[in-house]
């Protein structure tokens, strides 16, 4: 049974900055990373290739750059890491986008039967949270979003229990597999490469393929096949609220501040 | 009445024989001792500690007789160094008879043991014999009754001490016995040359010739069978480090303080970095077991242990000790423990006052290599996070790198990029680059440079983490990489001086880039600011102010930069008063060994603990140079709750204050 992670590289967004002046992210010195979430959907299918000796694939669509987040997948010890590039797949929105992943689950099916897909609960650049679903609709597998934590899986009777992690409650599901997981941060703590693996990663190859091996229909990915197009990016202005003090030289009295403007405004009790 | 005594008196020359035989027995056992431990030193690596012979000579002699490590320490140290000196002449003067009985009067047919030469000889002697009986006891008193805190009693104590102990007093007694027969009753003036012999003659002034004789024979046997048991014990007991402890003043590393082996990671034989057990040592390191003599030095000075977390370097070398006698293929990391393993913060101060030469910190290092390059492991997940932000972004913040520059905006400053004609480069380090409270240092660093009109260069947004945290972490994968890119950087321009403010980045920079092919004079700020002084490119007002001064590890024990800083700030007005721990015997703020990117949480605060020290001078300034005490310090103060009695500024704040217009 086949476990595949889906990842997507993702610019740090921790540092982007919107310009103001074209409205489009600034991307000049911003490094590219795994997505965060993704980060954890790969650790966990490490984990049940660690547990069960499931064969483990990671894809990624993306520009060719992308090799190098996929890199890191070999060197943390999927079995497989497969990049998704083409030029008609860019510029895809959601739904084009879980069109080419679909495409590539659908492929590798053929050779192994996929078990368990796992996807980030969502990017941190796009923030949609659609892709998975998408997949797991196209592809008609069971759908599991914001899994915690991993309860059982029955191989017998092939189903799968997890745990979801919703505001305020959990919540414990079952599902027949072939099964779609989205991951929160919660799940587990993603592996740091060893050297050895790096190492011996540098000399995996990294499989590409274009759309001359998924033969999709060049109108239906990419920028063509996305019915949502964006229209503007920008940074929302404030329109309330004002910065008082200085607190990085006086902390101290920029509290004070925030304390006698709270207490005028009746916000605080004394 | 000739001044001197025979030899073998009462005993005749019928003992030369059956001494000798049993005499080299003892030696046998002794090398038949060490014979045994060569194959557990032999389970580490191969390493050559034999170049330099002559200077490595030098160095044991000089360390061995002179005792300056031992006495570096006066604890102890005072009693340890007198009694070997007086322990050193009884046994010279020992080897002095056995020439004279056995070479000089057969063969040479000369006694040089007689007249005024004689008697300088027995009195000093006689004075040994004292003196070491007098340190004994101290010893004794240090070990069994005021007994510091941390000093272990174990078997060896007793035999060691009670032997040494015998050895020296029924050599008093025989002298006694021989003196009460012959000199006491013959030549009384003679007698005055041997006190020691004179007092304990008195004992047996009441004994009947016949008695006396055979009183004599059996103490001579006595104090000759327990020498035996003092060379048979050597290599059995913690008397075995009068070798080993000597042979490692012999075998010390003689490359910079500090020198990090750098891994070749192309070498695709290699199949594992760092120690994870005891072949991945070297041989050095487990014969370090058998130098150590448990004095605790190491262990009180280990702000990690002294801050109650699991690490005591002796311990571990003991650990080290233990696992290569009895389970070679343990693991090291299990055996010491991981937190034990992460506390250290490489400060050197164990290993600087060692005065058995014991290489602490590399080893820790190689250990955590084993656990960060195979196991992938970390002190904690937020160390993770910062290298995996060094790795991304640079620095450990996880900040853009593009506003790795910010900072000199305004400033009087070339980016290399735009200009490289600079005076000299200035690598300003994560800290000062993104930290808004080290950025101060920066800036006023860049003051004080165009005060003394020296053109400045930064690399700015293409500057890297140095990588000095991460390596110390273990991590020389990420090291090599990050040092890789700033050397391939620094090496496109054309740089005659490199300066830091940040003494990790100047170790780094300095000594370990050199492995990796960076060769550029690199200097820390300080000492680039006392040049500028001296040679008058820049003047200041003395202004006064009383303060106290923290030696930064990498600064100070690992540079030797102590006397350059204080003296600047002398010129700038300053009065000190120093720490309980200073200099070479500072105490770490706790940010080095890359503890600056992980959390403290266990035992309590090292940085409060520094901070303890300086408000107890009553100074109310402490003045560092370094970004990590910094930081560590501007913790210290806050939870430590001495914001109101002390502050704790930059040299080059207090420098850049006072720059003549």
């Amino acid at each position: 049974m086949l476990v595949i992670s889906c990842i997507k590289q993702v610019p740090d967004t921790t540092q982007v900055r919107i310009d103001p002046v074209t409205n489009t992210l600034i991307r000049e010195g911003i490094p590219f990373i795994i997505n965060p979430y993704d980060s954890h959907a790969l650790e966990e299918s490490l984990r049940l290739k660690d547990r069960y000796g499931m064969r483990t694939v990671a894809l990624s669509m993306g520009p060719p750059n992308t090799v190098a987040t996929l890199k890191k997948a070999y060197a943390i010890g999927v079995d497989e890491a497969i990049l998704l590039s083409d030029r008609c797949f860019g510029g895809a929105d959601t739904l084009a986008t879980s069109k080419v992943l679909s495409a590539a689950i659908e492929r590798l099916d053929k050779q192994e039967k996929v078990g368990i897909v796992f996807c980030g609960k969502q990017t941190i650049d796009g923030d949609t949270a659609q892709v998975g679903p998408g997949i797991a609709s196209r592809l008609g597998f069971s759908q599991l979003t914001l899994v915690d934590r991993i309860e059982s899986i029955d191989f017998l009777r092939k189903r799968i229990k997890v745990r979801r992690k919703l505001e305020g409650r959990h919540e414990i599901v079952e599902a027949p597999l072939p099964v779609m997981i989205t991951v929160v941060r919660e799940l587990n703590r993603p592996r740091y490469p060893t050297v050895p693996m790096r190492i011996e990663s540098e000399e995996k190859e990294i499989k590409v393929w274009d759309n001359s091996v998924l033969k999709l229909d060049a109108e239906t990915v990419g920028l063509k096949g996305s019915p949502t197009w964006v229209s503007k990016i920008f940074s929302p202005e404030r329109d309330q609220g004002e910065i008082i003090g200085d607190g990085i030289n006086d902390p101290a009295g920029t509290a004070n501040l925030l304390i006698d403007k709270l207490l005028s405004k009746d916000l605080l009790a004394v | 009445m000739e001044a001197t005594r025979q030899i073998y008196w009462n005993m005749g020359h019928g003992v030369v024989i059956p001494m000798y035989i049993l005499a080299f027995a003892a030696f046998g056992v002794l090398a038949w001792g060490f014979w045994q431990r060569l194959p557990i030193w032999r389970q580490g690596k191969a390493l050559d500690r034999f170049d330099h012979y002559d200077e490595r000579v030098k160095r044991m002699i000089s360390e061995v007789f002179g005792q300056a490590k031992v006495f570096r320490v006066t604890e102890g140290g005072v009693f340890h160094s007198i009694f070997f000196w007086s322990f050193l002449i009884l046994f010279a003067g020992t080897m002095l008879v056995m020439f004279q009985a056995d070479f000089f009067t057969p063969v040479l047919k000369v006694n040089l043991l007689s007249g005024e030469f004689y008697k300088a000889f027995s009195l000093v002697l006689d004075i040994a014999g004292i003196l070491a009986i007098v340190m004994l006891a101290g010893l004794f008193i240090r070990r069994f009754v005021t007994r510091p805190d941390g000093l272990e009693i174990v078997r060896d104590d007793y035999i060691v001490l009670q032997l040494l102990f015998a050895i020296l007093i029924t050599g008093f007694l025989i002298e006694g016995a021989r003196m009460a027969a012959t000199e006491l009753q013959q030549n009384p003036a003679l007698a005055r040359f041997s006190p020691g012999g004179l007092l304990a003659g008195q004992l047996f002034t009441t004994l009947t010739p016949g008695t006396l004789l055979v009183t004599h024979k059996i103490l001579w046997w006595l104090h000759f069978v327990l020498v035996l048991g003092f060379f048979c014990a050597v290599p059995y007991t913690k008397l075995r480090h009068i070798l080993t402890t000597s042979a490692n003043a012999f075998l010390a590393p003689f490359e910079a303080k500090g020198s990090i082996a750098t891994i070749n990671m192309e070498d695709d034989t290699v199949e594992q970095f760092g120690t994870a057990t005891i072949s991945d040592l070297s041989w050095k390191d487990i014969f370090d077991a058998d130098a150590c003599t448990s004095c605790k030095r190491c262990q009180e000075r280990c702000p990690a242990y002294t801050t109650d977390k699991p690490l005591s370097p002796m311990k571990l070398i003991k650990q080290i000790g233990e696992l290569a006698e009895g389970n070679p293929t343990g693991s090291l990391s299990e055996t010491i423990s991981q937190d034990a393993i992460w506390a250290c913060t490489t400060c050197r101060a164990c290993q600087d006052i060692c005065p058995a030469n014991i290489e602490h910190v590399n080893k820790i290092l190689e250990m955590r290599r084993n656990l960060t390059l195979m196991e992938g492991a970390f002190p904690g997940d937020e160390v993770k996070t910062a290298v995996n932000n060094i790795e991304v972004n640079g620095n450990p913040f996880g900040l853009a790198f593009a506003a790795r520059g910010d900072w000199a905006e305004g400033l009087q400053i070339s980016v290399m990029e735009q200009d490289s004609d600079v005076d000299i480069l200035y690598f300003v380090g994560c800290y000062a680059s993104f930290d808004k409270r080290n950025q101060a240092i920066a800036r006023n660093f860049i003051t004080i440079c165009n005060a003394a009109g020296v053109k400045v260069g930064i690399l700015g947004k293409e500057e890297k983490c140095c990588g000095e945290p991460v390596r110390k972490l273990g991590n020389e994968y990420l090291y090599q990489m990050t040092a890789a890119e700033n050397i391939e950087l620094i090496k496109t321009y054309n740089v005659r001086k490199i300066v830091t403010t940040c003494p990790h980045c100047f170790n780094t920079l300095a000594r370990d880039y050199k492995d990796l092919g960076l060769d550029i004079p690199v200097e820390h700020y300080t000492t680039y600011i006392n040049t500028l002084l001296e040679n008058n490119k820049l003047n200041l007002t003395p202004e006064t102010f009383r303060y106290t001064y923290h030696d930064s590890c990498y600064l100070g024990r690992y540079m030797d930069i102590i006397e350059q800083p204080r003296s600047i700030l002398t010129r700038a007005g300053g009065s000190i008063t120093e720490m309980d721990k200073s200099g070479y015997d500072s105490f770490c703020c706790s940010a080095g060994g890359g503890r600056i990117i992980a959390e403290e949480k266990l035992g309590s605060k090292i940085s409060e603990a520094r901070i303890k020290m300086a408000t107890d001078t009553g100074a109310p300034l402490l003045v560092s140079n370094c970004p990590f005490c910094m930081t560590m310090f501007e913790d210290g103060i806050k939870t430590g709750g001495a914001e109101d009695v002390l502050r704790v500024r930059d040299l080059a704040e207090i420098v850049a204050e006072r720059i003549v217009a």
